[in-house]
Protein backbone atom coordinates (compact mmCIF):
# COMPACT_ATOMS: atom_id res chain seq x y z
CA UNK A 1 0.00 0.00 0.00
CA UNK A 2 2.94 2.35 1.00
CA UNK A 3 4.66 2.35 -2.67
CA UNK A 4 1.62 3.27 -3.88
CA UNK A 5 1.72 6.57 -1.72
CA UNK A 6 4.58 6.93 -2.79
CA UNK A 7 4.08 6.82 -6.73
CA UNK A 8 1.38 9.29 -6.02
CA UNK A 9 3.85 11.80 -3.89
CA UNK A 10 6.39 11.24 -7.71
CA UNK A 11 3.38 12.02 -9.93
CA UNK A 12 2.36 15.08 -7.76
CA UNK A 13 5.90 16.17 -7.91
CA UNK A 14 6.19 15.89 -11.30
CA UNK A 15 3.07 17.25 -12.17
CA UNK A 16 3.57 20.71 -10.07
CA UNK A 17 7.50 20.63 -12.18
CA UNK A 18 5.90 20.47 -15.24
CA UNK A 19 3.09 23.29 -14.50
CA UNK A 20 5.64 25.54 -13.23
CA UNK A 21 7.51 25.34 -16.71
CA UNK A 22 4.97 27.88 -18.00
CA UNK A 23 3.95 29.90 -14.90
CA UNK A 24 2.51 32.90 -15.98
CA UNK A 25 -0.21 30.31 -17.88
CA UNK A 26 -0.42 28.31 -14.36
CA UNK A 27 -1.41 31.28 -12.54
CA UNK A 28 -3.73 32.25 -14.91
CA UNK A 29 -4.88 28.56 -15.09
CA UNK A 30 -5.39 28.80 -11.00
CA UNK A 31 -7.63 31.95 -11.62
CA UNK A 32 -10.16 30.27 -14.06
CA UNK A 33 -10.17 27.21 -12.03
CA UNK A 34 -11.63 29.82 -9.27
CA UNK A 35 -13.74 31.07 -11.61
CA UNK A 36 -15.65 28.71 -12.48
CA UNK A 37 -15.96 27.35 -9.39
CA UNK A 38 -17.57 30.54 -8.06
CA UNK A 39 -20.11 30.72 -11.39
CA UNK A 40 -22.22 27.88 -9.05
CA UNK A 41 -22.42 29.63 -6.34
CA UNK A 42 -22.79 32.40 -8.02
CA UNK A 43 -25.86 31.24 -10.22
CA UNK A 44 -27.72 30.06 -6.99
CA UNK A 45 -27.31 33.48 -5.52
CA UNK A 46 -28.90 34.92 -8.50
CA UNK A 47 -32.04 32.19 -8.84
CA UNK A 48 -32.57 32.94 -4.73
CA UNK A 49 -32.67 36.15 -5.02
CA UNK A 50 -35.17 36.28 -8.11
CA UNK A 51 -37.27 33.19 -6.99
CA UNK A 52 -37.94 31.16 -3.53
CA UNK A 53 -35.53 28.49 -5.19
CA UNK A 54 -35.28 25.03 -5.29
CA UNK A 55 -37.95 23.26 -2.75
CA UNK A 56 -36.94 21.92 0.36
CA UNK A 57 -33.38 24.04 0.49
CA UNK A 58 -33.12 27.21 1.99
CA UNK A 59 -29.83 29.30 0.39
CA UNK A 60 -27.46 28.38 2.90
CA UNK A 61 -28.60 24.83 2.73
CA UNK A 62 -28.25 24.47 -1.24
CA UNK A 63 -24.81 26.62 -0.79
CA UNK A 64 -23.64 23.59 1.63
CA UNK A 65 -25.04 20.87 -1.56
CA UNK A 66 -22.69 22.95 -3.92
CA UNK A 67 -19.54 23.09 -1.81
CA UNK A 68 -19.82 19.96 -1.07
CA UNK A 69 -20.44 18.98 -5.13
CA UNK A 70 -17.27 21.17 -5.67
CA UNK A 71 -14.81 19.76 -3.21
CA UNK A 72 -15.76 15.68 -3.86
CA UNK A 73 -15.63 16.84 -7.98
CA UNK A 74 -12.49 18.78 -6.99
CA UNK A 75 -11.03 15.23 -5.14
CA UNK A 76 -11.82 13.39 -8.41
CA UNK A 77 -10.05 15.76 -10.80
CA UNK A 78 -7.59 16.14 -8.45
CA UNK A 79 -6.58 12.32 -7.97
CA UNK A 80 -8.61 10.58 -10.63
CA UNK A 81 -10.14 12.32 -13.54
CA UNK A 82 -6.60 11.72 -15.86
CA UNK A 83 -5.92 8.40 -15.67
CA UNK A 84 -9.02 7.47 -18.22
CA UNK A 85 -7.34 9.99 -20.46
CA UNK A 86 -3.73 8.17 -19.90
CA UNK A 87 -5.52 4.93 -20.84
CA UNK A 88 -7.27 5.92 -24.12
CA UNK A 89 -3.88 7.99 -25.12
CA UNK A 90 -1.94 4.83 -24.06
CA UNK A 91 -4.29 2.58 -25.98
CA UNK A 92 -3.72 4.97 -29.17
CA UNK A 93 -0.50 5.59 -29.24
CA UNK A 94 0.49 1.34 -28.81
CA UNK A 95 1.91 2.68 -25.64
CA UNK A 96 0.30 0.82 -22.80
CA UNK A 97 2.50 -2.04 -22.47
CA UNK A 98 4.48 -0.32 -20.66
CA UNK A 99 2.18 -0.28 -17.61
CA UNK A 100 1.55 -4.09 -17.94
CA UNK A 101 5.68 -5.02 -17.28
CA UNK A 102 5.11 -2.67 -14.11
CA UNK A 103 5.85 -4.83 -11.21
CA UNK A 104 2.66 -3.22 -9.60
CA UNK A 105 -0.89 -3.52 -10.11
CA UNK A 106 -1.87 -1.97 -13.51
CA UNK A 107 -5.06 -0.16 -11.95
CA UNK A 108 -3.90 1.06 -8.92
CA UNK A 109 -0.45 1.90 -10.53
CA UNK A 110 -2.65 4.70 -13.10
CA UNK A 111 -4.35 5.71 -10.40
CA UNK A 112 -1.60 6.51 -8.29
CA UNK A 113 -0.34 8.46 -11.26
CA UNK A 114 -3.41 10.36 -12.39
CA UNK A 115 -2.69 14.18 -10.61
CA UNK A 116 -3.78 17.03 -11.45
CA UNK A 117 -3.01 19.94 -9.38
CA UNK A 118 -5.57 21.97 -10.25
CA UNK A 119 -7.98 19.61 -8.33
CA UNK A 120 -6.91 21.09 -5.59
CA UNK A 121 -7.92 24.63 -6.02
CA UNK A 122 -11.45 23.09 -5.95
CA UNK A 123 -10.97 21.25 -2.84
CA UNK A 124 -9.90 24.48 -0.81
CA UNK A 125 -13.00 26.66 -2.82
CA UNK A 126 -15.06 23.96 -1.76
CA UNK A 127 -13.92 23.51 2.00
CA UNK A 128 -14.47 27.35 2.11
CA UNK A 129 -17.89 27.38 0.84
CA UNK A 130 -18.68 24.19 3.48
CA UNK A 131 -17.05 25.78 6.41
CA UNK A 132 -18.83 29.27 5.50
CA UNK A 133 -22.44 27.40 5.34
CA UNK A 134 -22.52 25.20 8.03
CA UNK A 135 -21.76 28.19 10.35
CA UNK A 136 -24.42 30.34 8.88
CA UNK A 137 -26.64 27.92 9.41
CA UNK A 138 -25.22 26.70 12.88
CA UNK A 139 -23.91 23.01 12.43
CA UNK A 140 -21.49 22.07 14.83
CA UNK A 141 -18.06 19.56 13.87
CA UNK A 142 -18.61 17.36 16.54
CA UNK A 143 -21.95 15.73 15.70
CA UNK A 144 -22.60 12.48 14.81
CA UNK A 145 -23.89 13.30 11.60
CA UNK A 146 -20.76 15.51 10.86
CA UNK A 147 -18.96 12.05 10.84
CA UNK A 148 -21.27 10.83 8.85
CA UNK A 149 -21.13 13.37 6.82
CA UNK A 150 -17.03 12.63 6.55
CA UNK A 151 -17.41 8.96 5.11
CA UNK A 152 -20.01 9.86 2.72
CA UNK A 153 -17.44 12.76 1.14
CA UNK A 154 -14.88 9.61 1.31
CA UNK A 155 -17.68 7.50 -0.57
CA UNK A 156 -18.26 9.38 -3.13
CA UNK A 157 -14.97 10.05 -3.70
CA UNK A 158 -14.50 6.15 -4.23
CA UNK A 159 -17.48 6.48 -6.67
CA UNK A 160 -15.67 8.83 -8.67
CA UNK A 161 -12.26 6.60 -8.70
CA UNK A 162 -15.17 3.37 -9.27
CA UNK A 163 -16.82 5.86 -12.86
CA UNK A 164 -13.14 6.25 -13.95
CA UNK A 165 -12.50 2.59 -14.01
CA UNK A 166 -15.74 2.04 -15.37
CA UNK A 167 -14.93 4.29 -18.01
CA UNK A 168 -11.62 3.65 -18.61
CA UNK A 169 -12.46 -0.56 -19.26
CA UNK A 170 -15.74 0.65 -21.67
CA UNK A 171 -12.59 2.33 -23.50
CA UNK A 172 -11.14 -0.95 -23.65
CA UNK A 173 -13.71 -3.14 -24.22
CA UNK A 174 -15.87 -0.86 -26.77
CA UNK A 175 -15.03 2.49 -28.29
CA UNK A 176 -11.68 4.47 -27.68
CA UNK A 177 -12.92 7.64 -27.99
CA UNK A 178 -13.26 10.50 -25.56
CA UNK A 179 -16.51 11.11 -26.33
CA UNK A 180 -17.32 8.76 -23.55
CA UNK A 181 -15.91 10.94 -20.90
CA UNK A 182 -18.08 13.73 -22.41
CA UNK A 183 -21.30 11.62 -21.52
CA UNK A 184 -20.16 10.83 -18.38
CA UNK A 185 -19.70 15.00 -17.96
CA UNK A 186 -23.18 15.64 -18.95
CA UNK A 187 -24.77 12.28 -16.42
CA UNK A 188 -22.99 14.26 -13.69
CA UNK A 189 -24.37 17.61 -14.63
CA UNK A 190 -27.49 15.74 -13.00
CA UNK A 191 -26.03 15.76 -9.87
CA UNK A 192 -25.29 19.25 -9.90
CA UNK A 193 -29.21 19.72 -8.49
CA UNK A 194 -30.59 18.42 -5.06
CA UNK A 195 -32.14 15.05 -6.49
CA UNK A 196 -35.36 15.89 -5.09
CA UNK A 197 -36.26 18.16 -8.24
CA UNK A 198 -36.17 15.02 -10.62
CA UNK A 199 -38.93 12.30 -11.66
CA UNK A 200 -38.53 8.86 -9.93
CA UNK A 201 -36.59 7.05 -12.63
CA UNK A 202 -33.62 9.54 -12.26
CA UNK A 203 -33.51 9.68 -8.53
CA UNK A 204 -33.61 5.60 -8.71
CA UNK A 205 -30.93 5.31 -11.74
CA UNK A 206 -28.57 8.09 -9.98
CA UNK A 207 -29.03 6.09 -6.38
CA UNK A 208 -28.59 2.40 -7.24
CA UNK A 209 -27.53 2.29 -11.18
CA UNK A 210 -24.95 4.74 -11.36
CA UNK A 211 -24.56 6.08 -7.67
CA UNK A 212 -23.37 9.40 -8.44
CA UNK A 213 -25.66 11.27 -6.23
CA UNK A 214 -23.35 9.87 -3.64
CA UNK A 215 -21.08 13.06 -4.88
CA UNK A 216 -23.03 15.68 -4.52
CA UNK A 217 -26.68 15.19 -2.31
CA UNK A 218 -26.54 12.51 0.03
CA UNK A 219 -23.86 13.41 2.16
CA UNK A 220 -25.38 17.04 2.48
CA UNK A 221 -28.46 15.58 3.00
CA UNK A 222 -27.17 13.46 5.70
CA UNK A 223 -25.44 16.18 7.45
CA UNK A 224 -28.55 18.87 7.41
CA UNK A 225 -31.41 16.24 8.30
CA UNK A 226 -29.52 13.07 9.78
CA UNK A 227 -29.62 9.16 8.57
CA UNK A 228 -31.28 5.96 9.34
CA UNK A 229 -29.20 2.63 9.21
CA UNK A 230 -31.41 1.72 6.58
CA UNK A 231 -30.62 5.05 4.55
CA UNK A 232 -26.98 4.47 5.36
CA UNK A 233 -27.59 1.22 3.78
CA UNK A 234 -29.27 1.79 1.00
CA UNK A 235 -26.18 4.87 0.02
CA UNK A 236 -23.08 2.92 0.39
CA UNK A 237 -24.50 -0.96 -0.79
CA UNK A 238 -24.63 0.79 -4.56
CA UNK A 239 -21.33 2.39 -3.96
CA UNK A 240 -19.61 -0.94 -2.73
CA UNK A 241 -21.82 -3.04 -5.59
CA UNK A 242 -20.79 -0.61 -8.61
CA UNK A 243 -17.04 -0.63 -7.37
CA UNK A 244 -16.45 -4.09 -7.59
CA UNK A 245 -18.64 -4.15 -11.10
CA UNK A 246 -16.19 -1.45 -12.34
CA UNK A 247 -12.90 -3.55 -10.93
CA UNK A 248 -14.65 -6.50 -12.53
CA UNK A 249 -15.11 -4.91 -16.29
CA UNK A 250 -11.50 -3.87 -15.92
CA UNK A 251 -9.96 -7.07 -15.61
CA UNK A 252 -11.89 -8.46 -18.20
CA UNK A 253 -10.74 -5.93 -20.26
CA UNK A 254 -7.45 -6.24 -18.87
CA UNK A 255 -7.30 -10.36 -19.96
CA UNK A 256 -8.85 -9.12 -23.40
CA UNK A 257 -6.29 -7.13 -24.02
CA UNK A 258 -3.72 -7.65 -26.69
CA UNK A 259 -0.96 -5.37 -27.87
CA UNK A 260 -0.73 -3.28 -30.77
CA UNK A 261 2.95 -3.84 -30.72
CA UNK A 262 4.14 -0.48 -29.63
CA UNK B 1 -9.19 37.35 -56.24
CA UNK B 2 -10.80 34.09 -57.79
CA UNK B 3 -7.99 32.60 -56.88
CA UNK B 4 -7.70 33.74 -53.29
CA UNK B 5 -10.93 32.83 -52.91
CA UNK B 6 -10.57 29.12 -53.71
CA UNK B 7 -7.62 29.13 -51.38
CA UNK B 8 -9.77 29.81 -48.37
CA UNK B 9 -12.38 27.52 -49.89
CA UNK B 10 -9.62 25.03 -49.58
CA UNK B 11 -9.03 25.74 -46.32
CA UNK B 12 -12.64 25.44 -45.09
CA UNK B 13 -13.09 21.91 -46.66
CA UNK B 14 -9.97 21.16 -44.35
CA UNK B 15 -12.11 22.12 -41.75
CA UNK B 16 -14.73 20.28 -42.56
CA UNK B 17 -12.72 17.15 -42.90
CA UNK B 18 -11.19 17.77 -39.10
CA UNK B 19 -15.01 18.31 -38.01
CA UNK B 20 -15.63 14.64 -39.74
CA UNK B 21 -12.66 13.47 -37.39
CA UNK B 22 -15.08 14.88 -34.58
CA UNK B 23 -18.45 13.07 -36.10
CA UNK B 24 -18.19 10.33 -32.72
CA UNK B 25 -18.57 13.83 -30.86
CA UNK B 26 -21.17 15.15 -32.95
CA UNK B 27 -23.50 11.92 -32.39
CA UNK B 28 -23.08 11.73 -28.40
CA UNK B 29 -24.09 15.25 -28.31
CA UNK B 30 -27.11 14.85 -29.92
CA UNK B 31 -27.71 12.12 -26.64
CA UNK B 32 -26.20 14.67 -24.12
CA UNK B 33 -28.02 18.33 -25.52
CA UNK B 34 -31.57 16.27 -24.77
CA UNK B 35 -30.21 15.52 -21.49
CA UNK B 36 -28.82 19.29 -20.35
CA UNK B 37 -32.32 20.18 -21.60
CA UNK B 38 -34.05 17.95 -19.35
CA UNK B 39 -31.85 18.73 -15.94
CA UNK B 40 -32.95 22.12 -16.86
CA UNK B 41 -36.41 21.22 -17.41
CA UNK B 42 -36.91 19.76 -14.17
CA UNK B 43 -34.79 22.10 -12.34
CA UNK B 44 -37.09 25.06 -13.35
CA UNK B 45 -40.55 23.22 -13.33
CA UNK B 46 -39.46 22.75 -9.26
CA UNK B 47 -38.51 26.12 -8.83
CA UNK B 48 -41.65 27.36 -10.86
CA UNK B 49 -43.80 25.45 -8.67
CA UNK B 50 -42.48 26.01 -5.68
CA UNK B 51 -42.27 29.81 -6.25
CA UNK B 52 -45.71 30.05 -7.13
CA UNK B 53 -45.12 32.79 -9.65
CA UNK B 54 -46.29 32.58 -13.66
CA UNK B 55 -43.64 35.00 -15.20
CA UNK B 56 -40.38 35.54 -13.45
CA UNK B 57 -38.16 38.15 -14.71
CA UNK B 58 -40.33 38.08 -17.90
CA UNK B 59 -39.92 34.41 -18.60
CA UNK B 60 -43.18 32.17 -18.01
CA UNK B 61 -41.71 28.32 -17.68
CA UNK B 62 -42.34 27.38 -21.25
CA UNK B 63 -40.58 30.49 -22.54
CA UNK B 64 -37.48 29.36 -20.16
CA UNK B 65 -37.59 25.89 -21.71
CA UNK B 66 -37.59 27.30 -25.24
CA UNK B 67 -34.36 29.40 -24.11
CA UNK B 68 -32.56 26.76 -22.99
CA UNK B 69 -33.37 24.78 -26.57
CA UNK B 70 -32.31 28.09 -28.39
CA UNK B 71 -29.35 28.50 -25.94
CA UNK B 72 -27.85 24.91 -27.29
CA UNK B 73 -28.70 25.85 -30.92
CA UNK B 74 -26.94 29.56 -31.14
CA UNK B 75 -24.29 27.52 -29.12
CA UNK B 76 -23.40 25.38 -32.05
CA UNK B 77 -22.72 28.39 -33.90
CA UNK B 78 -20.78 30.01 -31.80
CA UNK B 79 -18.23 26.83 -30.44
CA UNK B 80 -14.98 28.05 -31.09
CA UNK B 81 -11.73 26.80 -30.65
CA UNK B 82 -9.41 28.97 -33.17
CA UNK B 83 -7.68 30.57 -29.96
CA UNK B 84 -6.38 26.67 -29.12
CA UNK B 85 -5.46 25.72 -32.90
CA UNK B 86 -3.38 29.21 -32.12
CA UNK B 87 -2.05 28.03 -29.37
CA UNK B 88 -0.88 24.37 -30.80
CA UNK B 89 0.54 26.19 -34.35
CA UNK B 90 2.81 28.55 -31.95
CA UNK B 91 4.14 25.91 -29.77
CA UNK B 92 4.62 23.45 -31.91
CA UNK B 93 5.97 25.59 -34.16
CA UNK B 94 3.88 25.18 -37.30
CA UNK B 95 3.06 28.92 -37.25
CA UNK B 96 5.86 29.84 -39.25
CA UNK B 97 4.43 27.70 -42.41
CA UNK B 98 1.38 29.14 -41.95
CA UNK B 99 2.60 32.62 -42.54
CA UNK B 100 4.01 31.38 -46.12
CA UNK B 101 0.66 30.56 -47.16
CA UNK B 102 -0.37 32.74 -49.42
CA UNK B 103 -3.33 33.45 -47.24
CA UNK B 104 -4.02 36.67 -45.06
CA UNK B 105 -3.43 34.71 -41.58
CA UNK B 106 -6.69 35.41 -39.65
CA UNK B 107 -8.56 34.98 -42.83
CA UNK B 108 -7.35 31.41 -42.86
CA UNK B 109 -8.39 30.66 -39.48
CA UNK B 110 -11.60 32.70 -39.99
CA UNK B 111 -12.17 29.89 -42.81
CA UNK B 112 -11.23 26.78 -41.16
CA UNK B 113 -13.48 27.66 -38.67
CA UNK B 114 -16.69 28.13 -40.85
CA UNK B 115 -15.51 24.64 -42.58
CA UNK B 116 -15.50 23.13 -38.95
CA UNK B 117 -18.57 24.60 -37.57
CA UNK B 118 -20.45 24.06 -40.96
CA UNK B 119 -20.53 20.81 -40.35
CA UNK B 120 -21.29 21.05 -36.53
CA UNK B 121 -24.80 23.60 -37.49
CA UNK B 122 -25.76 20.36 -40.37
CA UNK B 123 -25.24 17.53 -38.21
CA UNK B 124 -26.62 18.99 -34.72
CA UNK B 125 -28.66 21.90 -35.53
CA UNK B 126 -31.81 20.26 -37.28
CA UNK B 127 -31.95 17.18 -34.63
CA UNK B 128 -32.02 19.90 -31.97
CA UNK B 129 -34.61 21.94 -33.66
CA UNK B 130 -36.85 18.90 -34.19
CA UNK B 131 -36.14 17.76 -30.60
CA UNK B 132 -37.51 20.70 -29.42
CA UNK B 133 -40.32 21.47 -30.96
CA UNK B 134 -41.76 17.77 -30.30
CA UNK B 135 -40.40 17.55 -26.79
CA UNK B 136 -40.09 20.88 -25.37
CA UNK B 137 -42.50 22.75 -26.87
CA UNK B 138 -40.40 25.25 -29.15
CA UNK B 139 -42.59 27.35 -30.87
CA UNK B 140 -41.99 28.72 -35.04
CA UNK B 141 -41.18 31.59 -35.17
CA UNK B 142 -42.90 34.45 -37.25
CA UNK B 143 -41.02 34.29 -40.14
CA UNK B 144 -39.28 37.73 -39.88
CA UNK B 145 -38.04 36.73 -36.66
CA UNK B 146 -36.87 33.80 -37.99
CA UNK B 147 -34.64 34.75 -40.65
CA UNK B 148 -33.73 38.12 -38.27
CA UNK B 149 -32.71 34.94 -36.09
CA UNK B 150 -30.56 33.55 -38.73
CA UNK B 151 -28.37 36.11 -39.29
CA UNK B 152 -27.85 37.30 -35.83
CA UNK B 153 -26.44 33.96 -35.16
CA UNK B 154 -24.34 33.94 -37.72
CA UNK B 155 -23.06 37.67 -37.01
CA UNK B 156 -22.56 35.93 -33.22
CA UNK B 157 -20.14 32.93 -35.02
CA UNK B 158 -18.19 36.33 -36.34
CA UNK B 159 -18.30 38.36 -32.48
CA UNK B 160 -17.47 34.39 -31.03
CA UNK B 161 -14.43 34.21 -33.41
CA UNK B 162 -13.00 37.73 -32.98
CA UNK B 163 -13.08 37.15 -29.42
CA UNK B 164 -11.43 33.66 -29.58
CA UNK B 165 -8.66 34.90 -32.28
CA UNK B 166 -7.82 37.92 -29.97
CA UNK B 167 -7.20 35.33 -27.13
CA UNK B 168 -5.51 32.93 -29.37
CA UNK B 169 -3.09 36.39 -30.45
CA UNK B 170 -2.03 36.12 -26.61
CA UNK B 171 0.02 32.97 -27.33
CA UNK B 172 2.61 35.02 -29.23
CA UNK B 173 3.67 36.44 -25.68
CA UNK B 174 2.76 33.58 -23.05
CA UNK B 175 3.23 30.49 -25.78
CA UNK B 176 0.77 28.18 -23.29
CA UNK B 177 -2.70 29.83 -22.59
CA UNK B 178 -4.63 26.94 -21.63
CA UNK B 179 -5.48 29.44 -18.50
CA UNK B 180 -7.00 32.31 -20.22
CA UNK B 181 -8.68 30.26 -22.91
CA UNK B 182 -10.75 29.04 -20.06
CA UNK B 183 -11.31 32.12 -18.57
CA UNK B 184 -12.72 33.16 -21.92
CA UNK B 185 -14.92 30.06 -22.29
CA UNK B 186 -16.04 30.52 -18.42
CA UNK B 187 -16.72 34.24 -18.92
CA UNK B 188 -18.37 33.74 -22.54
CA UNK B 189 -20.36 30.84 -21.26
CA UNK B 190 -22.03 33.50 -18.47
CA UNK B 191 -22.19 37.00 -19.54
CA UNK B 192 -23.66 35.64 -22.99
CA UNK B 193 -27.05 34.33 -20.80
CA UNK B 194 -26.18 30.42 -21.49
CA UNK B 195 -26.87 29.28 -17.80
CA UNK B 196 -29.34 31.61 -17.04
CA UNK B 197 -31.40 34.27 -18.86
CA UNK B 198 -29.00 37.98 -18.15
CA UNK B 199 -32.85 39.50 -16.81
CA UNK B 200 -31.92 37.44 -14.01
CA UNK B 201 -28.97 39.36 -13.05
CA UNK B 202 -28.76 42.30 -10.71
CA UNK B 203 -30.21 45.93 -12.83
CA UNK B 204 -26.74 47.14 -12.92
CA UNK B 205 -25.30 44.04 -14.43
CA UNK B 206 -27.04 43.76 -16.88
CA UNK B 207 -26.83 47.47 -17.75
CA UNK B 208 -22.99 47.05 -17.95
CA UNK B 209 -23.40 43.84 -19.79
CA UNK B 210 -24.97 46.16 -22.48
CA UNK B 211 -21.78 47.98 -23.01
CA UNK B 212 -20.08 44.57 -23.47
CA UNK B 213 -19.97 42.71 -26.67
CA UNK B 214 -20.96 38.91 -24.62
CA UNK B 215 -24.59 39.47 -24.80
CA UNK B 216 -24.47 39.61 -28.01
CA UNK B 217 -23.27 36.17 -28.96
CA UNK B 218 -26.59 34.06 -27.48
CA UNK B 219 -28.67 36.40 -25.04
CA UNK B 220 -29.65 38.72 -28.14
CA UNK B 221 -29.90 36.28 -30.45
CA UNK B 222 -32.05 34.26 -28.67
CA UNK B 223 -34.78 36.91 -27.73
CA UNK B 224 -35.06 38.07 -31.57
CA UNK B 225 -36.23 34.19 -32.08
CA UNK B 226 -38.64 34.73 -28.68
CA UNK B 227 -39.65 37.90 -30.95
CA UNK B 228 -38.99 40.11 -28.02
CA UNK B 229 -37.88 43.73 -29.80
CA UNK B 230 -39.95 45.35 -31.88
CA UNK B 231 -38.84 45.62 -35.68
CA UNK B 232 -36.59 48.72 -35.43
CA UNK B 233 -35.54 46.82 -32.23
CA UNK B 234 -33.82 43.69 -34.29
CA UNK B 235 -32.55 46.03 -36.79
CA UNK B 236 -30.79 48.18 -33.73
CA UNK B 237 -29.41 45.01 -32.34
CA UNK B 238 -28.51 43.49 -35.57
CA UNK B 239 -26.45 46.88 -36.12
CA UNK B 240 -25.06 46.89 -32.29
CA UNK B 241 -23.61 42.75 -33.23
CA UNK B 242 -21.86 44.52 -36.27
CA UNK B 243 -20.38 47.63 -34.57
CA UNK B 244 -19.18 45.28 -32.05
CA UNK B 245 -17.59 42.69 -34.86
CA UNK B 246 -16.15 45.85 -36.64
CA UNK B 247 -14.40 46.79 -32.74
CA UNK B 248 -13.06 43.69 -32.74
CA UNK B 249 -11.35 42.86 -36.09
CA UNK B 250 -9.84 46.07 -35.63
CA UNK B 251 -8.39 45.32 -31.84
CA UNK B 252 -7.16 42.00 -33.82
CA UNK B 253 -5.18 43.63 -36.50
CA UNK B 254 -3.63 46.01 -34.27
CA UNK B 255 -2.48 43.59 -31.37
CA UNK B 256 -1.38 41.28 -34.72
CA UNK B 257 1.03 43.95 -35.98
CA UNK B 258 2.74 43.87 -32.85
CA UNK B 259 2.34 39.88 -32.25
CA UNK B 260 3.80 39.66 -35.71
CA UNK B 261 6.58 42.19 -34.94
CA UNK B 262 7.91 40.41 -31.92
CA UNK B 263 7.20 36.71 -32.50
CA UNK B 264 11.06 34.98 -33.23
CA UNK B 265 10.46 31.30 -34.77
CA UNK B 266 12.81 29.42 -32.37
CA UNK B 267 14.33 26.16 -33.67
CA UNK B 268 11.44 24.97 -35.83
Amino acid sequence: MLKFFRIQKKAVGMSISSEIAYRMNFYIKCFAMVLSDFIGPLLTLIIYSTTLGIPGWTLHEFLLFQGTLILIFGLGHAFVLVFPYEVMHAIREGEFDKYLVKPYNTLLYMIAESFEIEGLAEVGIGIVIIAYSMAKIGISVFSLNFILYLVLVVAGFVVQAAMMTFISALAFLFVRSEALMNLYFKISDFVRYPLNVYAVGIKLFLTFFFPLAVSSFYPTDVLLRGATPLLLVKILLPVIIFTAVSVFLWNIAMKRYTSAGG
Amino acid sequence: MIKAFKSYLAQARIGFKVGIQYRFHFIISLITVPLSLVIYYFLWHSIYSYTGQEIIRGFTLPAMIQYYVLSMIVGFFVWCDTDKWMEQDIRRGHIISMFTYPMKFMWQHLAFEIGINSLGILLEMIPVFAIGFIFFGLQVAPAFYFIAFLVSVVLAFFLAFFISFNVGLSAFWLQKIEGIRRVRRTLLLFLSGGMIPLSFFPIWIQYVSHFLPFEYIRYVPIKIYLAEYSVIGVLFQLGLQIVWIILLYLLSQFVYKRAFKQFAGAGV
